[in-house]
């Protein structure tokens, strides 16, 4: 089952893709280097999973062979399915209501231009983290530092204790820019 | 057609992974009910649950649980009361900065440790005034404090309890009986600020919401992100008080608000009076102001000098007072209603009760199918039979309205008009009277509606006829009012956002005036760059120039007091985007090429529906009543003369009439003639449309009549209302402050993914037509390697920026 076996009770982050579509529009380039980023906690806290829009060319072989080319590791699955499934789940993550379809699969229609029906799957990556129902979208080419930066933010926290005092948030004297190391909590 | 989410389990994705874990999936038509059961929950407060019924009728998403329209009363909204007033002789007397700052710890120290005491309140340390541009320079006479919450609110009697995010507040509050007391109170929206120009305040905003997670003490709204940052629309504020999308703060940090309540370049034809403040936190705007973040701030004009001496009455405009017979009058006080509208959507929790929806997996847009006015679904408010001024914000997310004012009875078939003096809080040069008013997500009107025509016991709705299913913008049609009494039952009960009950008739001192505030003047020698944006949409993503946001990336620098030209271009064919850019206001040069005259500038592409018909005169029921009246009434000759050469209709709407009674002496005599004018006109027109345009008929100084089909904001605002194909030309000029802001697409779902520029105000002649790193900016000793999108990080102020007066 993709939701008990691949997000029940986890951090995801999820990307539509195809082999053919990476080629002018490199999100599995830029998803490795969040790969490189989350090191040994994806697995662990989190994991990626890149599904494919267009099952008939990418099938399980070459989906591993182009996995293996951009080094994806433990907690990075590629995944392909039937059209119907893989429709389903695009149109469970993209709910375009304005006349677009996700199911009319134009793997290279990433340009944009409207009135026609395009697939706006692929350049959005959706985080989640399932625990706790909290979900969020970031740009599939963004800043791989902004993209893992965000899966900070969903984390489950319990609060501190009662008398914890308020901390000032900002804003920071013009000319004395606090040390970055000197701030701990985990969304900054 | 879309899958639902069941769908989406259902299918189950039978998937071949590609070897790296050999997870076992399964096939579809394997559906475990447990699973589904379980991901229902968690979706619950994410997006519409599984089953729910699409709304055929709209096109919606989900249909929100049943409610009976216009069954609560809206009270006045709660105005906010500071903590400290820094106004006393101890403030007065201070000599030097240094002496105002220790009466200023003094006063915070005794606030913190009281509010301590008393309520076990946290309010953090003293503020800093060297993180602020100019604070000594416009030292804060009140200090506010406002707290993020999420607390139960009732949506609509038949909802009960749901969960909202507000503000926690010091408030005085009038309830629907007219008891005032003072409280400390949860609102959603949030307080109403009553700010005066001149009055600069410091308001400190405490993130009290609860953190994610699945505990007993964590986030009930699970859509949202508890991790907020404040704008002020379209407050010409300092940067770090303007609530930059990355400015923001989480659960137990505060943040201090410094506003320094000014005109820009001190020119009191930039003065605004319709603002509010909204969350701004990047990637999370539209969730975080849907869960209830935001809240009213009007400006009134100073009533003193900034030394303290009284401004002479003839020189004062909007001081929120309408009996302070030199002001412009403006129906004030509980006359005086600030309305937002946000549409919202519920689903039932487990429990039953109704709780917002919101569907983050969709990017066009949020439509939901419950109209709410300040967080209450189809309230009712009972007005009194005079004037009122209604401040109408649209709060999103991304619904566009065309408001009506409709009679109840289906043979009433003459829409009132609206008399509009601001657009997006700015005063029109003239008032226009409108059958409509056309309001893209953020715009605001003043408008001015007038009761006095009706009896006790009368109704009459604010209806939305702007039909729209989706985040794309209205699809162009208008629902139109239908003749048969069921149907337009029908009719009221699913589109008015609102009712007005009409009650007995009070003295009303209040007035519009033919003229209010001239229009800054666009001076193209000012201008030092033209650049030009254009708004698209790329794979999901909605780009400006081809980009998404990106905080460490400057748009445009932007040279402190020079003016730009900016070409706004919207490149979809169908996507409505109202376009707001902080800080400053812009006027429309040209619209699609046409240069547009200030006078008459709409950016509506509609024909005028009807023409105005002038209502029949009937002379001798003018002579009837006007007898009946003198009869019973001792007044001055003089005055009676001037009744009698009175004209009908229109002319002698009431400015003209105050112009005609400078000969008389007495205020008294000058109301009463008022009220005997609206009397005698009221007994002439045979429906309160014709009487109220007929009262209205206004003309500007040029002697062209204003009035309109539709409002659309007029000349000079702070939203781009830039429809399908369009593209709009404004003149903007920045001054005195520097630092980051942004531009962005208001339908609030686009700005978070992530239609969004930022440019920086800086030095002069440093400003460039390309975009540059924030680092650039910099001198070399100042960079840093790297650089989050963090607070005091890579958002951080350029080098540059204004030091506080006292800052080494």
């Amino acid at each position: 089952m993709f939701y008990t076996d691949l997000i029940k009770d986890k951090i995801v982050l999820v990307g539509f893709m195809s082999i053919a579509n990476d080629a002018n529009y490199p999100v599995t380039r830029n998803l490795a280097r969040v790969q490189r980023m989350l090191g040994d906690r994806l697995g662990r806290e989190a994991h990626l999973y890149s599904i494919t829009v267009d099952a008939a060319r990418d099938t399980p072989a070459a989906l591993r062979a182009f996995a293996r080319r951009h080094g994806a590791g433990a907690g990075w699955l590629f995944l392909t399915g039937g059209e119907e499934a893989v429709g389903a789940i695009r149109g469970a993550f993209f709910a375009h209501r304005g006349g677009h379809s996700a199911h009319a699969a134009r793997p290279a229609a990433h340009g944009h231009g409207d009135g026609e029906l395009q697939d706006c799957s692929m350049g959005l990556l959706r985080y989640g983290n399932d625990a706790v129902g909290l979900w969020g979208s970031v740009a599939a080419l963004a800043d791989p530092a902004q993209i893992v930066e965000r899966l900070s933010w969903i984390e489950a926290r319990e609060p501190g204790p009662a008398d914890t005092p308020l901390e000032r948030g900002g804003p920071w004297p013009l000319q004395r820019q606090p040390n970055p190391s000197s701030r701990t909590s985990p969304r900054g | 057609m879309q899958p639902d989410r069941r769908e989406f389990l259902k299918s189950g994705l039978a998937a071949g992974v590609s070897g790296l874990v050999g997870a076992g999936l399964a096939q579809a038509d394997d559906l475990d009910d447990k699973v589904e059961a379980e991901m229902n929950e968690r979706l619950r407060f994410l997006s519409p649950p599984d089953g729910v019924a699409s709304n055929r009728e709209w096109g919606l998403p989900l249909r929100s649980p049943r409610v009976t329209p216009f069954a609560e009363e809206l009270c006045p909204h709660p105005i906010i009361v500071p903590e400290l007033c820094m106004t006393d002789d101890a403030y007065r007397n201070a000599r030097t900065n240094e002496e105002w700052l220790d009466v200023f710890k003094k006063d915070f120290d005794r606030l913190a440790s009281r509010l301590h005491e008393k309520y076990g309140l946290d309010i953090g340390g003293l503020p800093v005034p060297d993180a602020h541009q100019r604070f000594l320079e416009y030292r804060p006479v009140k200090f506010f404090i406002i707290v993020e919450k999420e607390r139960p609110w009732q949506f609509h009697p038949m909802y009960g309890k749901s969960w909202a995010w507000g503000f926690e507040a010091l408030v005085e509050s009038r309830d629907c009986k007219g008891n005032v007391t003072k409280e400390r109170k949860f609102l959603t929206p949030g307080p109403t600020f009553q700010a005066r120009y001149g009055e600069p305040i410091l308001v400190r905003r405490i993130n009290g919401l609860p953190e994610v997670g699945n505990g007993p003490h964590n986030a009930k709204i699970r859509f949202a992100l508890p991790s907020t940052t404040s704008h002020l629309h379209n407050g010409h504020t300092a940067s770090e008080s303007d609530g930059f999308p990355n400015d923001w703060i989480n659960p137990r940090q505060y943040w201090d608000h410094h506003y320094a309540n000014f005109p820009s370049g001190h020119d009191p034809r930039e003065k605004l009076t319709t603002l509010w403040y909204h969350d701004h936190r990047m990637d999370y705007t539209a969730a975080n102001v849907y869960a209830g973040l935001a809240g009213f701030y009007v400006l009134f004009d100073e009533t003193e000098y900034s030394n303290g001496k009284p401004i002479p009455p003839d020189l004062m405009e909007d001081v929120g007072d309408e009996t302070e017979t030199k002001g412009w009058r403006l129906p004030s006080g509980t006359y005086d209603v600030p309305l937002i509208l946000h549409d919202l959507a519920f689903a039932r929790d487990e429990k039953g009760v109704p709780q917002l929806a919101f569907d983050g997996f969709n990017t066009d847009g949020i439509i939901g199918d419950r109209y709410t006015v300040n967080r209450k679904i189809q309230p009712r408010f009972e007005v009194e039979a005079r004037k009122y001024r209604f401040r109408i914000y649209n709060g999103g997310p991304s619904r566009f309205y065309e408001l009506f004012f409709c009679p109840e009875s289906p043979t009433d078939r003459r829409d009132l008009p609206f008399i509009v003096f601001t657009g997006d809080g700015n005063y029109q040069p003239s008032p226009l009277v409108t059958d409509a008013i056309y309001l893209g997500v953020a715009q605001r009107v003043d408008a001015i509606l007038d009761f006095s025509y009706f009896k006790p016991g009368d109704r009459l709705y604010l209806v939305n006829r702007l039909h729209q299913v989706d985040g794309r913008g209205p699809d162009g049609r208008v629902i139109t009012r239908p003749t048969d009494p069921q149907q337009h039952r029908r009719f009221l009960d699913s589109n008015a956002v609102m009712r007005f009950d009409v009650g007995s008739p009070t003295p009303d001192q209040s007035m519009i005036k033919v003229q209010y505030r001239e229009l800054p003047p666009v001076d193209l020698t000012e201008v030092r760059r033209e650049r030009i944006w254009e708004f698209d949409t790329d794979g999901g993503l909605w780009t400006v120039n081809n980009k998404i946001y990106d905080p460490n990336r400057i748009d445009a620098q932007i040279e402190e007091d020079t003016a730009e030209v900016w070409t706004i271009r919207n490149s979809g064919r169908t996507w409505h985007h109202p376009i707001h850019s902080h800080f400053t206001e812009h006027i429309i040069l040209e619209v699609n090429g046409v240069p547009q005259f200030q006078a008459g500038v709409q950016v509506g592409n509609v024909p005028r529906r009807e023409g105005f018909s002038r209502s029949l005169i009937r002379p001798d029921l003018l002579a009837e009543r006007l007898t009946g009246l003198l009869k019973g009434l001792d007044f001055r000759k003089e005055f009676a003369g001037q009744l009698q050469t009175v004209q009908f209709p229109g002319v002698s709407s009431l400015p003209d009439l105050k112009l005609n009674q400078q000969t008389l002496s007495d205020q008294d005599a000058q109301v009463l003639a008022i009220q005997i004018l609206e009397l005698i006109q009221r007994a002439f027109y045979r429906s309160a449309a014709d009487y109220i345009r007929a009262r209205y008929f206004m003309e500007n100084r040029f002697g062209i009549t204003i009035r309109v089909d539709r409002f659309m904001g007029g000349p000079r605002r702070d939203i781009v209302l830039l429809l399908p194909g369009s593209e709009v030309k404004i003149f903007m000029r920045w001054k005195d402050f520097r630092g980051k802001y942004v531009m962005h697409c208001h339908n609030v779902v686009h700005e978070d993914h992530a239609m969004m520029i930022r440019w920086d105000i800086i030095a002069p002649d440093l400003g460039s037509g390309l975009p540059r790193s924030p680092e650039d900016l910099r001198s070399p000793e100042q960079r840093k390697p790297h650089m989050e999108p963090h607070p005091g990080q890579a958002t951080a102020q350029d080098g540059t920026a204004r030091k506080a007066p006292n800052d080494p």
